[in-house]
């Protein structure tokens, strides 16, 4: 990654900055909007496509498609920047190649001596109370009318995607919108719950957070 | 090609199992339409639920471990998708949203039926306003007497503090478990609330929003000397806090569960709680974490007394802390 860095990412210059932008949208703000949308495809492409750090190569792909539309004519920006992208990932996937992964070691990443089983148990039931307590702190932040609608959507009884529908209709939305709102709820739900474990103690019954902070501010 | 028939071809695209031109057919779909990626990531999230459920074929499941579980970021979805899977919301919510929804269309509906303009809404519109004025004037005069009565907000004009002003802090002292929202299944009892009188006015700082510390965490180790050399661990608690989290530091743990008592030194007792457990705290160490409302600390020396619970059922001192409020 740094190799493909190093070749690759030149510093975008601002003007080949405010010509992307341009080319985006006439608006400014629109063309904030619609960059940041393109720059998250990118992120899910590369993900999708098990290419390590996605937003590094998502960077160099927007940088790429910056400077070309200096030399060349591009009629179709989306199209464009997929065909950049795949260009990104065959370098990105080539590089992979060379990298033996630590689980296809012969000791297959197993060097230390397993735990005591209940020991092991333990902890791990200790961790998931942790885990599921700042998880329910998390819905909690989401707000009454947010939460509703996920743990709807993710009621193991309303899981088809007719259930899906119905949902979207009564909140008067198209069920791609009600995918989006849930998409961007599980991940920030996902990351709070992680950095709440990594930081935080809860009451177990409680919905509340005991924090090293004094405030809860972190959202 | 019908939803149930590209649900499975991008579930064999994440699974690296689609040819290439599905994939480019896909990629390039979810390039020119946000929705196209949102249903592409729905039914990864979908996959995901799926493979934690075990409700994944055995080819497929081999080839989610195998293909797509290959960083970290991915690792964190699926644990993520595991501790979903394993919370169950407390009490089974009853559809808000429609509620919420239908209560919007309730008020647009007279809108409209106000604004068409029959001859009979008018009579309407303004029975409506006289409606909303006379419940304004109600309100208003409630208002006035209930600040003529409050000893609480008088007590705030005269030491500066605007009654107007909505202050949890200056309101005349509760019940514990309903003044900070408890539901706890374990039980929190107060057996001091009169105490909590003076102190409120030191506490009733102005509001700071969502940057106002509310929750102030003090970790105690057990108190092992005695008598003079006792050094007691010191809480100054700012005008804002509403809640103090207390950490019990354990040398060892002995019970599976514990209860606590905290009284002021030389005094009645404060609150107690039972049904504890052993938690890690923030130094991953082990530890017994209970929250007390602000309100009934006031200042002066405590001691935390706690007692483990036997398979018996017996019950056994298992040390005492001591910290003093400033």
């Amino acid at each position: 990654m740094q190799k493909l860095n190093a070749r690759n990412h030149k510093e975008i210059s601002s003007s080949d900055f405010e010509r992307l932008l341009q080319r985006l949208a006439p608006e400014r703000n629109l063309a904030g909007e619609k960059y940041e949308r393109l720059r998250w495809t990118l992120i899910q492409f590369f993900e999708f496509n098990s290419c390590s750090s996605a937003e590094d190569l998502a960077d160099e792909a927007l940088n790429r498609v910056a400077r070309k539309l200096d030399e060349e004519n591009v009629r179709d920006i989306d199209a464009f920047t997929w065909g950049v992208a795949k260009n990104i990932r065959q370098e990105a996937q080539n590089k992979t190649r060379k990298l033996i992964a630590i689980s296809e070691l012969p000791c297959q990443g197993d060097s230390l001596p397993a735990e005591t089983d209940t020991e092991k148990e333990i902890q791990n039931q200790i961790d998931l109370k942790r885990r599921l307590g700042c998880l329910e702190t998390c819905l909690l932040r989401l707000g009454t009318y947010d939460r509703d609608i996920f743990l709807r959507y993710y009621n193991p009884t309303e899981n088809s995607s007719l259930e899906r529908q119905v949902l979207a209709d009564s909140l008067g939305l198209t069920i791609g919108a009600l995918r989006i709102k849930i998409i961007r709820m599980r991940e920030r739900l996902q990351k709070c719950t992680c950095r709440c474990s990594a930081s935080m103690w809860y009451i177990p019954g409680e919905s509340h957070l005991l924090s090293n902070r004094t405030s809860e501010t972190d959202e | 090609m019908n939803s149930a028939q590209r649900k499975r071809l991008m579930t064999r695209y994440l699974l690296g199992d689609a040819s290439d031109k599905e994939r480019a057919a896909l990629e390039k779909g979810y390039f020119r339409k946000r929705d196209a990626l949102a249903e592409l990531l729905s039914v990864e999230n979908d996959l995901i639920d799926a493979f934690v459920r075990g409700d994944l074929t055995v080819e497929e499941a081999d080839k989610f471990r195998d293909r797509y579980i290959n960083s970290a970021k991915r690792r964190e979805k699926v644990e993520f998708a595991r501790l979903l899977t394993k919370y169950a919301p407390p009490v089974k919510r009853e559809p808000k949203v429609a509620t919420q929804r239908k209560r919007a269309l309730d008020w647009q509906n007279i809108l409209v039926f106000l604004r068409n303009g029959s001859s009979s809404s008018g009579i309407l519109a303004g029975g409506l306003a006289l409606g909303i004025i006379g419940a304004t004037f109600l309100i208003g005069v409630a208002t006035r007497q209930r600040h003529n009565i409050d000893p609480t907000a008088q007590q705030g004009a005269t030491t500066g503090v605007d009654p107007s002003r909505p202050s949890s802090q200056s309101s005349i002292p509760k019940p514990v478990a309903s003044t900070e929202g408890i539901s706890s299944p374990t039980s929190l009892t107060s057996r001091n609330p009169k105490g909590a009188g003076p102190a409120q006015a030191l506490r009733s700082g102005p509001p700071l929003g969502r940057l106002t510390p509310t929750i102030v965490s003090l970790i105690l180790m057990p108190n092992h000397t005695r008598g003079a050399e006792a050094q007691a661990a010191s809480l100054i608690l700012s005008t804002t806090a509403k809640s103090v989290s207390i950490a019990l530091s354990l040398d060892k743990v002995k019970y599976e569960r514990y209860s606590a008592s905290l009284k002021r030194v030389a005094g009645d007792p404060v609150c107690e709680q039972s049904d504890l457990r052993v938690q890690l705290d923030r130094h991953g160490l082990p530890a017994i974490i209970f929250r007390i409302p602000a309100k009934l600390l006031q200042e002066g020396d405590y001691v935390v007394k706690l007692s483990g619970v036997a398979d018996t059922g017996e019950i056994n001192d298992a040390g005492g802390y001591v910290f003093t409020v400033r």
